[in-house]
């Protein structure tokens, strides 16, 4: 039995985190500050689940947990895609991620940022690369800028070609963590749209993590909507979001949703009115 | 172009200047812009630079040489290894601040005049300074890079390629041009104060027979080919680095 064999979980879910604790030290060392104490979260394969919670209460720590780059300090189960992450930490080569800011390279041009992507996760086969940005490119528009710079583009675009560094490996999770908060409303609205197609345009549906502290985005963008806590983190509430995309922002269902969201946040989430 | 004008306006500064001084404290004291053209023109018309240029320049070269690569060691060690930094640190002090004059005295007198110290004082002078500028733009890596590799699960080798040296290039690129530039005036010193041949020995030659009209000429080729050098590695560094705003 090899090693990677032996981590098969039989979990039927895409991500299945239970028990999981994490704690900090505290920077004056008087003990620890737990960011998470027994947490449980499941999400579905090909699910759209969105993490919504106030700043600082630990959503983006969980994107890492889940990515394999941050290890709890306790967790009963710890499963990606069937697989025991400690077990077998290459399963997150089927995530690809999404940072709030570009993160692009300045010295390499957006096909050349895109492929450092590819480089790293090894997709294969490596004669597919050229497609794949050619497909990916082309879907958020930016087909005809893949030789520049990323200082030649403006923000929008840079961002924009960073979530092309992540679709391009067909990866079967998309973790994102709060990929549209740097930009203008007019620039984020517009990724968000071409997120959705991508989305649910794409051959295979791809399971997305994604993290926000906007109501709106969240009714706009999940299928599922997470609400979480202050330190230590807990799920204060769970919404079911069944519309239809693209959402209308200005339709019932839409703005209903989107009023009971902002209610819990103040009763359960403790933020200020 | 408008460059190219201000640079030229800066340079008839100089030389104004220069004539401002030569007419204040006497021509026979310090010799006019005017005086000394003719004797830089036949230094360089018949050839007579070259045996000291090349002389100074093989010994800045291999200075420098071996100061920049100590240097660049010691730098990346120091942002690297933590111990390193801390055992170096007040060695590195002392060594920044000992007065250049001093290190090339010690270096004749305990090595001699010979390439060795040559060597080791470029050394002392060029590397410290090159450490602590490469140890500080080591030290400035854009940690969002580094999770954004980990991400990507990118390997030890990739990360050197597309990231690090990228990242360095540049700036090891711009430490070259200081540490060239320290070196070239450390080399001139000790011709000045030693060394047979080179420019610096001519300065000291023509400075024992007190004929400053030769001093000065051989100290503009020192200038002229000092700015010249400078351009060259600028003009480098920009053929490198295209991808910069």
């Amino acid at each position: 039995m090899t090693a990677s064999a032996s981590a098969a979980t039989g979990s039927q879910y895409d991500i299945e985190l239970r028990k999981v604790t994490l704690l900090f030290p505290r920077p004056d060392g008087t003990g620890n500050l737990p960011v998470y104490e027994n947490f449980d979260l499941v999400v579905d394969q090909g699910s759209f689940t969105v993490l919504l919670g106030p700043s600082g209460c630990g959503k983006s720590t969980l994107l890492n947990i889940i990515d394999g780059l941050l290890s709890p300090s306790r967790a009963d189960a710890l499963n990606v895609l069937g697989r025991d992450l400690r077990r077998d930490p290459d399963v997150t080569r089927q995530c690809a991620y999404v940072f709030q800011n570009p993160r692009l390279l300045k010295w390499k041009t957006l096909r050349g940022n895109v492929e450092f992507g590819l480089r790293g996760l090894n997709v294969q086969p490596r004669a597919r690369w050229p497609e794949l940005m050619d497909k990916y490119f082309g879907v958020v528009g930016l087909r005809d800028f893949m030789d520049y710079y990323p200082h030649q583009v403006s923000g929008g675009m840079q961002q924009r070609a960073a979530i092309v560094r992540a679709f391009v490996n067909e990866p079967r999770i998309l973790l994102m963590d709060e990929p549209f908060s740097h930009l203008d409303e007019i620039t984020a609205a517009e990724l968000r749209r071409e997120l959705v197609r991508l989305w649910t345009q794409d051959d295979v549906r791809r399971t997305v993590v994604f993290v926000t502290h906007d109501i709106t985005e969240a009714v706009q963008l999940g299928q599922r909507i997470i609400m979480l806590t202050p330190r230590p983190a807990e799920i204060c509430f769970e919404q079911i979001v069944d519309l239809p995309y693209p959402r209308k922002m200005d339709d019932e269902g839409f703005v209903e949703i989107e009023r009971t969201l902002r209610r819990v946040l103040v009763e359960r989430a403790g933020v200020p009115a | 172009m408008r460059n190219r004008v201000a640079q030229a306006g800066s340079l008839v500064a100089v030389l104004l200047v220069w004539a401002a001084i030569s007419a204040l404290v006497g021509r026979n004291i310090i010799p006019t812009p005017l005086d000394v053209g003719p004797e830089l023109g036949e230094i360089v018309s018949t050839g007579r630079f070259v045996g000291p240029l090349t002389e100074s320049l093989t010994r800045t070269f291999i200075g420098f040489a071996v100061g920049f690569a100590v240097g660049l060691a010691i730098g990346i060690a120091t942002a690297k290894v933590k111990w390193f930094a801390v055992a170096t640190g007040p060695l590195m002090n002392i060594v920044l601040f000992a007065p250049t004059l001093v290190v090339i005295f010690l270096g004749i007198a305990i090595i001699g005049t010979n390439l060795i110290s040559i060597a080791v004082i470029t050394c002392i002078a060029v590397a410290p300074n090159v450490a602590i500028y490469m140890r500080d733009v080591m030290r400035d890596f854009d940690p969002d890079l580094t999770a954004m590799a980990d991400s990507f699960r990118a390997s030890a080798g990739q990360r050197i390629k597309d990231l690090y040296l990228p990242y360095l290039i540049p700036s090891i690129l711009a430490a070259a041009r200081i540490g060239f530039s320290m070196s070239w005036k450390v080399i001139m010193l000790a011709e000045v104060f030693g060394f047979a041949g080179g420019l610096g020995f001519q300065i000291r030659i023509n400075y024992g027979i007190y004929n400053l009209t030769a001093l000065l000429a051989w100290l503009a080729v020192f200038v002229i080919a000092l700015l010249l050098i400078e351009q060259l590695i600028r003009g480098t560094e920009r053929a490198i680095v295209r991808w910069q705003p």
